[in-house]
């Protein structure tokens, strides 16, 4: 009987110093479980309480619904910028601040004599970026080879907003370069979806309407002059090219290089859909010309598209 | 000590153990749902989103089924990129060297018209600074330097005070 007591006695000790094993390795097991939680939460989890630069610079300051309409007189943002005599030299790495343009082809960049084009920075600016700063970032997922269509992407492009997918020519068209550089850069009311963007002269239309956020500057010098002033920045902003046939070639304004005070100089504008991913048109006397008078094939620079 | 086996007699034990191994489950599940709202609040702010697939293209998610109206406006700006291509080309084909223009200097802006097919000379020559000797720098800078043939195309001098 007292043995059969002893067991039992023995028994439970054995069923108590299980138990307590069983408890101080799940409280083990929960503070590791914890831990390795805790320590994959990224640096922005782990400060999600912390104001965001998007939540700094931009929620609070420009709701959508109270988009600030331009004034009649707007205030000059930068000084003007004469850059004298244009710039050029040889072949520069996709990651410098410059294009480099061959004579006849902008790949080649054999020789020091190749225009070096600087790329534009600034201009509208969504949560992922500058609109100009995503063209970029496309122009060099085009073609690379020295002569030849622009209109095939590949790798694809991402941002923070979503990414692009790749595209085998001639699906590339000038169009969706547009919209990818807006959706790029945190604008999704264009859309590759909706017919009336995918075609540039109803998208042309679109942005005549001033649609929420949106505004279309008809072409004139001195929307040029404007913009060399600061007064109206139109990098980022579309820049549509009427053709003879009524067909219309959009692309992004990179930048204006301003030779001297008399509005001399060169816009530049990156495409897909075309042989150069960046075309450089003269201006004169802050007109930019070889355009609308003065050719049978382009009719004209219609104006450009911009974000408020 | 010596009370514990009276104490654990009977069900008190398993019980506790019970009780212990309930406890354990709340806590791991808990932790679980924390884990998941951390995330759900992290979200919103895009700059944390997990890198997009790079072969998705979010913003035309019916690339492969695009409707006929699609499909029509992307065959119809196809034409309209060919032919903004085909000027580009036939500019490069008439004159070989017309991306080597403008010609720049501080005094002075050479471009060339493409519907006149004519040199405009832009001139902003200095006070006292002979006009005549501005356009021999011009022409002899497109010969040498652009290696354009001057001698086959007219000039249009615009001398500006």
């Amino acid at each position: 009987m007292d043995k059969n007591k002893y067991q039992r006695k023995l028994t439970i000790e054995l069923l108590y110093h299980l138990a307590l094993g069983i408890v101080v390795t799940g409280v083990g097991l929960m503070t590791v479980v914890l831990g390795v939680t805790l320590s994959t939460l990224n640096a922005s989890a782990q400060t999600w309480f912390e104001p965001t630069q998007k939540q700094g610079t931009f929620d609070f300051t420009q709701a959508p619904t109270s988009v600030p309409k331009p004034s009649s007189a707007p205030k000059v943002t930068k000084p003007p910028q004469i850059t004298g005599p244009l710039p050029t030299g040889g072949a520069v790495p996709p990651t410098a601040d410059v294009y480099c343009i061959d004579d006849e082809d902008p790949d080649g960049c054999d020789d020091q004599t190749a225009f070096h084009v600087p790329k534009g920075v600034g201009g509208i600016s969504g949560t992922c970026g500058t609109v100009i700063s995503q063209s970029h970032k496309l122009v060099n997922s085009l073609p690379q080879f020295l002569k030849g269509m622009r209109d095939s992407l590949n790798p694809a492009v991402s941002s923070n907003c979503g990414s692009t997918g790749p595209y085998s020519s001639p699906n590339y068209i000038s169009t969706f370069f547009v919209i990818d550089s807006y959706n790029l850069a945190g604008y999704n009311e264009l859309s590759k979806n909706n017919a009336s963007h995918v075609n540039a002269a109803d998208m042309l239309n679109w942005w005549k309407t001033n649609p929420p956020g949106y505004k279309f500057i008809p072409y004139s010098p001195t929307a040029i002059q404007q913009h060399a002033s600061g007064q109206q920045d139109l990098t980022g902003c579309v820049m549509f090219i009427n053709l003879g046939s009524g067909r219309v070639h959009p692309g992004i304004f990179n930048i204006y290089q301003q030779v001297n005070s008399n509005g001399d100089g060169v816009v530049s504008m990156l495409q897909s859909g075309a042989r150069y991913f960046l075309d450089r048109f003269i201006v004169a006397g802050w007109a930019i010309q070889n355009t609308p008078q003065h050719q049978t094939v382009i009719s004209g620079v219609a104006g450009f598209g911009c974000k408020q | 000590m010596e009370n514990l086996p009276e104490f654990l007699k009977g069900k008190r034990l398993a019980l506790i153990v019970g009780a212990l191994i309930v406890l354990l489950i709340v806590l791991m599940v808990f932790s679980t749902r924390s884990n998941n709202q951390s995330q759900s609040v992290v979200q919103p702010t895009q700059a944390v989103q997990p890198a997009p697939d790079e072969n998705t293209d979010i913003f035309n998610d019916s690339q492969n089924a695009q409707s006929p109206e699609v499909q029509q406006a992307i065959s119809e700006q196809i034409q309209a990129d060919q032919e903004y291509a085909d000027w580009q080309q036939s500019n490069s084909d008439a004159y070989s060297w017309i991306r080597k223009l403008p010609l720049t200097a501080v005094n002075y802006f050479v471009y060339f018209d493409l519907e006149k097919k004519v040199f405009i000379g832009r001139l902003y020559p200095k006070t006292g600074e002979n006009v005549d000797q501005l356009k021999s720098e011009v022409l002899n800078r497109l010969k040498t330097e652009k290696e354009i043939p001057v001698e086959n195309f007219q000039f249009e001098w615009m001398v500006n005070p």
